[in-house]
C-alpha cells in the first residue's frame, strides 16, 4: 500500500512538473476573417499642426469631417520625424528614417533651404508605390507640392503624377478618378496619393488676400482657438496669419470629408485603406523669445513657419486612419511615429515585410507600446538639431552650438520651462548617440532641376536665394505628366493602366 | 622629426587588425630567449658617455645660454666644444639616429624616412621595424596554433658602434635610443623608437566619450562612445589585440566601469578601482586580455579624466607592453625591463610614448599633455641614471626625446607668425624654454656623476624650424601633370585612392620622399629608366621655382601726411593691394641616386624634398592624399618641425674635451666612439 502511495506521489509530481515547465496551451479562438483591403489612399495635408486640426473636436465645433472622425482611428499624439516636407514624406513613403532614406539633408552642419538644394531619396531605397507596384497595384498621385515632382525620389513608382495647384482641383481629379475606376472593366488594385497645400502658403505669401476674405464668424472662431498666438489682438500680423491658417485647415477638413463621402458613395471605402496625415506642423511665435535669442535661422525669421525648430508645434501632427476592418473608430493617445506608417500599410495590404528591417512599428502594436523613443532631425534652416522624446521627457540638441534643452511634455506641453539635471544630460546624450550611431553616410545627391521646377519651388517660398542655379534636368519620364495646367478649369483626367 | 606615427589613420581597421594579428601571433610563437647577458659588473674606467637631447636646436640653445638659463650647457661649452652638428638628409630622427649609431649614411643603413612606401600597393608602411609572423600555423578545431617562431626585424642595416665595442670586449649600456627595436644583444639596452604598443601600432590611444563622435571631434585614434545609465554608471570595455588563436580573430577586451564622484569619476579597470579628478592622471593600471585558458596578454595603461560628469570623457593611453611581463623583447638582457620596473616602477615601453596626436586633436589639454611628458622624462631620467650609477659600461648612451616633442607641439608659443600663436597662453609660450631647462638640469646631474676620466658628448639629431604652412605636394604634382587622377575625380584620399597609375609618372609619400612611378618597380609603373632621369631632372629644376604668397603678406602701409595728390594716393592704394613677392616653398630637391649611393633595403626615394623653413609636407601628403589646395595654413598644435632642407636644421654638439678630429656631422660620432674604445683598449695593460 505504501508503494502505491509512493508511486502515486511520484506520478503526481511528474504531472505537476510537466504542467509547470510546459507552455500553457491556449485554445485558438476563431477570428473573424478580415476583409480584403484592395486599395490604398494616402492624403497628405501639408503643414497642419495637430492642435489646430483637432481644434474643432476640442471646441465642440462640428463640420463635415466630425462624423467621419468618429469612424476613424485618431492618433492624437502622432509624431513627425522632421519639421519639413522632404525628409518627412520620404519616411512615410519608404518606411525608413532620414539616415536610411537619405532625403532632405544638406551638406555641412548648417542647412539653408533658401540657397541649397536638399538631397533626394537614395537610389536603392524602395518606395511604397514601387513595393505596391510589384504587388499588382496601379499608383496615381495628384500633388500640389512641387517637391513631389522635382526628382527628389518621392515620385518613384507612381504610374501617373498630376501636379495640381488647389484642393478644388485635387478634389475634382479625385472625383474623376473614382468614376473611371467605377467604369473600369477590370478592378486593378490601386494606390492613390493626394497632397494638399492650402495650409502651407496662404498665411505666409498671400496673407492680405486671404485675411480679407475671412468672415466675421471665421475670425471670431479663429480668435477663440488661437490662444496665446492672438494675445495681442487681431491687429497683430501673427494673429492674422493664424486665422488664415486656421481657416485653411478647416477647408482641408472639408476636402477630406468630401473624399471620404465619394469613396463611400462609390462603395470603394469598404475595400480601401485611407490614411490622412500631415508631414509637419507650423509655428506662430510659440517660441519667439527663444528663437530670437538663438538667432539660428539664416533667413532671419524668428519662431515662425516650419523647418527651423523641433518644438512640438512643428512635430506634433494629425494622423487618421480608416481601415475597412475597424468596426468603429477610436482615439489613440499613445504616441506613434510617421515611421510606423509604411510598414503598417504594407502589412494591412498583405505585402510580406518579414524581410524588411523597418525602424518603425506596426500601428496595431504601436498603439499599445508606451516604452518608445522618438527622434526628429533634419532642420531646413539653420544648425542641424536632433530631438529625442522618451515618454514625457524630451530633449532638443543643437549640434553646432552643442547646447541641449530638456522639457517634460506632461507638465509643460508648450515647452516653455526648460529643465536641468545631470540625469537628463546623461540619459539624452545616450539616446542621441544611439540615433547618431545609426546614421551612416547615406545621403542622396540633390537632383538636377530645371528653371520651371525652380520657379515652382520658389512660388511656395523655397530656394529664394540668388545662389540657387537651376541645372538642366535629364529628359523626364514620359510616363509622368509633370505639367501644371495653366487653366485650372481644364482638368487632365487621371490615367490608369486599364485605359 | 618625432611624429607619432598613426598609421591607423590610413586604414584603421585594416592596418590594426593586420598588425595586431602579426604581433600577437609573434607573441605566441617567439621564445623570450635571453639576449646575450653579461654578468661583468666590474667598474668601468674612462667611460664614453653620450647624452642625446632629440631635436635640440643650436640657435635656441645659444639664445638661452646667452640668457643664462642653461648654466650647465654653458659650463660644458667652456670645458670643451659647442657647435652645430650637421644632420642627416632628410633631417628625421630615425634617419639621423641610425647614422649616429652606425656611422653610415642613409644609403647604407637603409632608413630614409619614418615611412617607406610599398611599391606593390603605393601605400605607406612603417620604415623602422618589421614583424614577421610564424610561417607554419596549424589550423585545428577552429584554432590557429603557431608551429614556429616569428621574427621582429630592425630594418636598419649596419653595425652600431656599441655592438662593435662589445664584440671587442667592451660593455655598452644603451638607453632608449631611437631605432633600437628589437634590442641588440649587448650588456644593457632598453629599446626605443620602434617598440609597438599591444595593438601592434606605434601608439593608439583611446578617447571614451558619452557624446556623439561628431561632438567629440574628428579622431585619428580610437574614439569609443559610452552609453551611460541615467545614474551615471557606465559599463564599457577596453579593446586590446585581436584574438590570434580563434579563426574569427575577434578583438580581445577587458571590462571598464565608470561612476560619478563628487570630484570626478571612479573607474574600475583591470581589477583596480581608482578615483580621478578632472585632468588628473592615474597611476599605471595593468590590463589583462584573456586569449584561451591560461593564455593571456597583459599591458599597462594610464588614464586621464578629460571632462567631468555629466559628459565624462576619459583618455586611455596606448596599451604599453608590460615591462614586467613583456610579450615581445624590449630590453637586453630580456629581464632587464622587469628588473628596472622593480626598481623605478612601471614605465612607458612604447617607442614613442609622448602621445602628441592626442594634443594635436585637442583630445587633451596642453597642461595634461605636459604632465604626461614630464612623467616620460622622469622615467627616462631614472633609467639613465640607474645605468650610469651602476658604472659597469665603457660606453653609456641615452637619448631624451622630450626636447623634440615639446618643440613640435609648442613652437606656436615662440613663433609669432604661427596661426595659433595668438591663442597661446603663458604655459604654451614657456614650454620649450622649460624643457631646455630640464635638459640643462639633467646635464648637470650627468656632469656631477661623471668620473674624472670620463668623456662626455651631448648631441641632438637635428634642430627646429617653424611649421606654418602645410604643403600638399601631391596637389602640385597633379596640377603639373605628374600625378593623374581618375576620370571625374578632383581630389584623392590617402594611399592615392583616386589616382590613375596608368597615366602617373611621380608621387610623393612620407615626409620628404618623392618617387618615380617606375616600370618594373612599382606595381603599375609606366616610366622606363631613361625617361625616369628626365622626369627627375625636371622636378629638380621645377619644384624650387614654386613660390607662395601668404594671404596676409599684403603690405598695408599707413597713409602718411606726405600724400597730397590723388596720384600719390592711387600709388599708395596700389601698394596696399600688391602682394609681397612670393616666397620659395622648396629650397632644393636632392637626387636619391646621388645622396643614397647603395640604396640599402631598396627603400630609397628617387628624390628628397628640402622644404624651406616654415613649410613642410602636409599630413595628407605623407599618407599619399591629394587635397584640394596647394598649401594650407597649419592650424594644428604640431607647430614646429625639421623635415625640411637639412642645412636649415642642424643639431648641436657639446663635448667636455677637444676632439682630435672634428665631429661636424652626426654620422661621425660613431667613428669617434669606436676610436675612443680602441684608444682605451690600447691603454689597458
Amino acid at each position: 500500500m505504501k508503494q502505491v502511495y509512493i508511486t502515486s506521489f511520484i506520478l503526481l509530481a511528474i504531472t505537476l512538473g510537466y504542467f509547470l515547465v510546459s507552455k500553457p496551451v491556449h485554445k485558438e479562438i476563431p477570428k473573424e476573417i478580415p476583409k480584403e483591403i484592395k486599395n490604398l489612399l494616402i492624403i497628405t495635408i501639408d503643414t497642419v499642426r495637430a492642435d489646430t486640426f483637432y481644434a474643432s473636436e476640442d471646441n465642440q465645433f462640428s463640420d463635415r469631417l466630425s462624423i467621419w472622425l468618429k469612424r476613424a482611428r485618431v492618433y492624437r499624439n502622432a509624431q513627425s520625424v522632421a519639421p519639413w516636407t522632404i525628409p518627412s514624406i520620404a519616411t512615410v513613403l519608404t518606411g525608413y528614417a532620414q539616415n536610411q532614406h537619405g532625403a532632405g539633408a544638406f551638406p555641412g552642419a548648417i542647412a539653408n533651404l533658401n540657397t541649397q538644394l536638399p538631397s533626394s531619396v537614395l537610389a536603392g531605397v524602395s518606395t511604397l508605390a514601387e513595393r505596391l507596384g510589384v504587388a499588382g497595384f496601379s499608383s496615381n498621385a495628384a500633388s500640389a507640392h512641387p517637391w513631389f515632382s522635382s526628382g527628389f525620389g518621392l515620385e518613384r513608382g507612381f504610374n501617373t503624377i498630376d501636379a495640381r495647384k488647389s484642393r478644388k482641383n485635387i478634389d475634382i481629379w479625385f472625383e474623376q478618378s473614382i468614376k473611371q475606376r467605377e467604369q473600369a472593366s477590370v478592378q486593378q488594385r490601386n494606390f492613390t496619393y493626394l497632397h494638399y497645400m492650402e495650409a502651407h502658403g496662404r498665411h505666409t505669401r498671400n496673407l492680405e488676400e486671404y485675411f480679407s476674405k475671412l468672415s466675421n464668424d471665421q475670425k471670431k472662431r479663429g480668435l477663440n482657438w488661437a490662444g496665446a498666438i492672438c494675445e495681442n489682438g487681431l491687429e497683430a500680423t501673427i494673429c492674422q496669419r493664424y486665422l488664415v491658417y486656421n481657416q485653411a485647415v478647416l477647408e482641408l477638413r472639408d476636402s477630406l470629408a468630401n473624399v471620404l463621402e465619394q469613396l463611400e458613395n462609390s462603395g470603394l471605402l469598404e475595400q480601401t485603406l485611407v490614411l490622412v496625415y500631415s508631414d509637419h506642423g507650423e509655428e506662430f511665435h510659440d517660441h519667439l523669445e527663444q528663437a530670437q535669442a538663438d538667432n539660428h535661422d539664416p533667413r532671419g525669421i524668428y519662431g515662425f513657419g516650419h523647418g527651423n525648430s523641433l518644438y512640438e508645434e512643428q512635430l506634433h501632427i494629425p494622423l487618421l486612419i480608416w481601415n475597412p476592418n475597424d468596426e468603429k473608430g477610436r482615439i489613440v493617445n499613445t504616441p506613434v511615429s510617421l515611421l510606423d506608417v509604411a510598414p503598417s500599410i504594407l502589412d494591412w495590404l498583405g505585402v510580406d515585410i518579414s524581410a524588411d528591417n523597418f525602424p518603425g512599428m506596426l500601428l496595431d502594436k504601436a498603439e499599445k507600446e508606451t516604452d518608445r523613443v522618438f527622434y526628429a532631425s533634419n532642420i531646413a534652416y539653420g544648425p542641424e538639431q536632433i530631438s529625442v522624446r522618451d515618454g514625457d521627457e524630451k530633449s532638443i540638441w543643437n549640434t553646432v552650438s552643442d547646447k541641449s534643452s530638456y522639457f517634460n511634455l506632461k507638465n509643460d506641453p508648450d515647452e516653455q520651462q526648460p529643465l536641468t539635471g545631470d540625469d537628463l544630460v546623461l540619459h539624452f546624450d545616450k539616446l542621441t548617440g544611439d540615433y547618431l550611431d545609426l546614421a551612416s553616410a547615406n545621403i542622396g545627391e540633390p537632383p538636377e532641376i530645371d528653371a520651371e521646377q525652380l520657379e515652382r519651388l520658389k512660388s511656395i517660398g523655397y530656394l529664394q536665394g540668388s545662389e540657387v542655379e537651376a541645372t538642366v534636368k535629364p529628359k523626364p519620364d514620359p510616363n509622368i505628366d509633370l505639367t501644371i495646367e495653366q487653366d485650372e478649369t481644364k482638368i487632365l483626367p487621371p490615367q490608369t493602366e486599364n485605359q | 622629426m618625432k611624429k607619432r606615427f598613426h598609421i591607423n589613420r590610413l586604414d584603421h581597421q585594416l592596418y590594426i587588425s593586420k598588425s595586431v594579428l602579426l604581433l600577437v601571433l609573434f607573441i605566441l610563437s617567439i621564445g623570450l630567449s635571453a639576449c646575450g647577458e653579461k654578468s661583468d659588473n666590474s667598474p668601468a674606467d674612462s667611460r664614453l658617455i653620450i647624452v642625446g637631447f632629440d631635436g635640440m636646436d643650436p640657435n635656441l640653445t645659444q639664445q638661452w645660454m646667452d640668457a643664462g638659463v642653461l648654466p650647465n650647457f654653458s659650463k660644458l661649452a667652456a670645458q670643451g666644444t659647442f657647435h652645430p652638428l650637421a644632420t642627416s638628409n632628410p633631417p628625421q630622427s630615425p634617419v639621423a639616429w641610425s647614422s649616429f649609431a652606425t656611422g653610415l649614411p642613409p644609403g647604407e643603413h637603409g632608413i630614409y624616412d619614418f615611412l617607406r612606401r610599398d611599391a606593390d600597393t603605393y601605400s605607406p608602411d612603417f620604415s623602422i621595424s618589421k614583424t614577421i609572423p610564424p610561417e607554419n600555423i596549424l589550423n585545428i578545431f577552429g584554432l590557429n596554433i603557431p608551429l614556429d617562431e616569428g621574427q621582429i626585424i630592425n630594418r636598419r642595416q649596419g653595425v652600431p658602434f656599441w655592438s662593435d665595442v662589445e664584440s671587442e670586449g667592451g660593455r655598452s649600456s644603451v638607453i632608449r635610443v631611437p631605432v633600437t627595436y628589437p634590442p641588440d644583444p649587448i650588456h644593457r639596452m632598453m629599446a626605443g623608437m620602434g617598440v609597438p604598443d599591444l595593438l601592434g601600432t606605434q601608439g593608439t590611444y583611446t578617447l571614451y566619450t558619452t557624446r556623439s563622435l561628431a561632438a567629440a571631434g574628428t579622431s585619428s585614434s580610437r574614439v569609443v562612445r559610452m552609453r551611460p545609465h541615467r545614474s551615471g554608471r557606465i559599463e564599457t570595455s577596453l579593446e586590446g589585440p585581436t584574438d590570434p588563436l580563434h579563426e574569427e580573430h575577434q578583438t580581445l577586451s577587458t571590462p571598464m566601469i565608470l561612476e560619478p564622484t563628487a570630484e570626478g569619476a571612479k573607474i574600475q579597470l583591470g581589477g583596480e578601482t581608482i578615483e580621478l579628478a578632472v585632468g588628473e592622471w592615474s597611476p599605471w593600471i595593468r590590463v589583462e586580455f584573456d586569449v584561451l585558458g591560461p593564455i593571456s596578454v597583459t599591458g599597462i595603461v594610464r588614464l586621464n579624466l578629460v571632462a567631468a560628469y555629466p559628459r565624462p570623457q576619459l583618455y586611455v593611453s596606448p596599451i604599453n607592453i608590460d615591462p614586467e611581463a613583456p610579450v615581445v623583447p624590449i630590453s637586453s638582457p630580456a629581464d632587464y625591463a622587469a628588473d628596472l620596473a622593480g626598481k623605478i616602477g612601471l614605465f612607458h615601453t612604447i617607442g614613442m610614448p609622448e602621445e602628441t596626436w592626442s594634443l594635436n586633436e585637442n583630445h587633451i589639454s596642453d597642461k595634461t599633455w605636459l604632465e604626461m611628458l614630464k612623467t616620460n622624462l622622469d622615467e627616462r631620467e631614472a633609467m639613465f641614471f640607474d645605468a650610469m650609477t651602476k658604472n659597469d659600461s665603457e660606453v653609456l648612451v641615452g637619448v631624451f626625446v622630450q626636447t623634440d616633442r615639446v618643440s613640435h607641439m609648442f613652437y606656436r608659443g615662440i613663433d609669432p607668425e604661427h596661426p595659433l600663436y595668438p591663442e597661446t597662453d603663458e604655459l604654451a609660450r614657456g614650454a620649450i624654454e622649460w624643457i631646455y631647462k630640464e635638459a640643462d638640469r639633467i646635464l648637470g646631474k650627468v656632469m656631477a656623476e661623471m668620473g674624472p676620466d670620463d668623456r662626455l658628448i651631448v648631441l641632438s639629431d637635428h634642430g627646429f624650424a617653424p611649421f606654418r604652412w602645410a604643403v600638399n605636394l601631391n596637389r602640385w604634382l597633379v596640377d603639373n601633370g605628374y600625378l593623374v587622377l581618375k576620370a571625374g575625380k578632383t581630389q584623392s584620399g590617402i594611399a592615392f585612392s583616386n589616382v590613375d597609375w596608368s597615366k602617373s609618372t611621380a608621387y610623393a609619400l612620407g615626409l620628404n620622399g618623392l618617387y618615380i612611378n617606375r616600370k618594373g618597380r612599382e606595381a603599375h609603373g609606366i616610366v622606363e629608366e631613361p625617361e625616369a632621369n628626365v622626369i627627375k631632372a625636371r622636378l629638380i629644376k621645377e619644384l624650387p621655382r614654386w613660390t607662395f604668397t601668404p594671404p596676409q603678406a599684403t603690405q598695408a602701409v599707413a597713409v602718411e601726411d606726405t600724400i597730397t595728390t590723388e596720384a600719390e594716393l592711387e600709388a599708395e592704394v596700389e601698394q596696399e593691394v600688391t602682394p609681397a613677392p612670393g616666397q620659395a616653398v622648396i629650397r632644393q630637391i636632392f637626387d636619391g641616386d646621388v645622396i643614397y649611393a647603395g640604396n640599402a633595403n631598396g627603400d630609397a626615394p628617387d628624390l628628397v624634398v628640402g622644404y624651406e623653413p616654415a613649410f613642410r609636407a602636409s599630413w595628407q601628403t605623407t599618407l599619399g592624399a591629394v587635397p584640394k589646395d596647394l598649401i594650407e595654413p597649419n592650424a594644428k598644435k604640431w607647430s614646429g618641425d625639421h623635415c625640411i632642407t637639412p642645412e636649415a636644421v642642424p643639431g648641436i654638439l657639446f663635448t667636455n674635451f677637444k676632439p682630435e678630429q672634428p665631429i661636424s656631422q652626426i654620422a661621425q660620432v660613431a667613428a669617434y666612439a669606436r676610436k675612443h674604445w680602441k684608444q682605451n683598449q690600447a691603454k689597458t695593460p
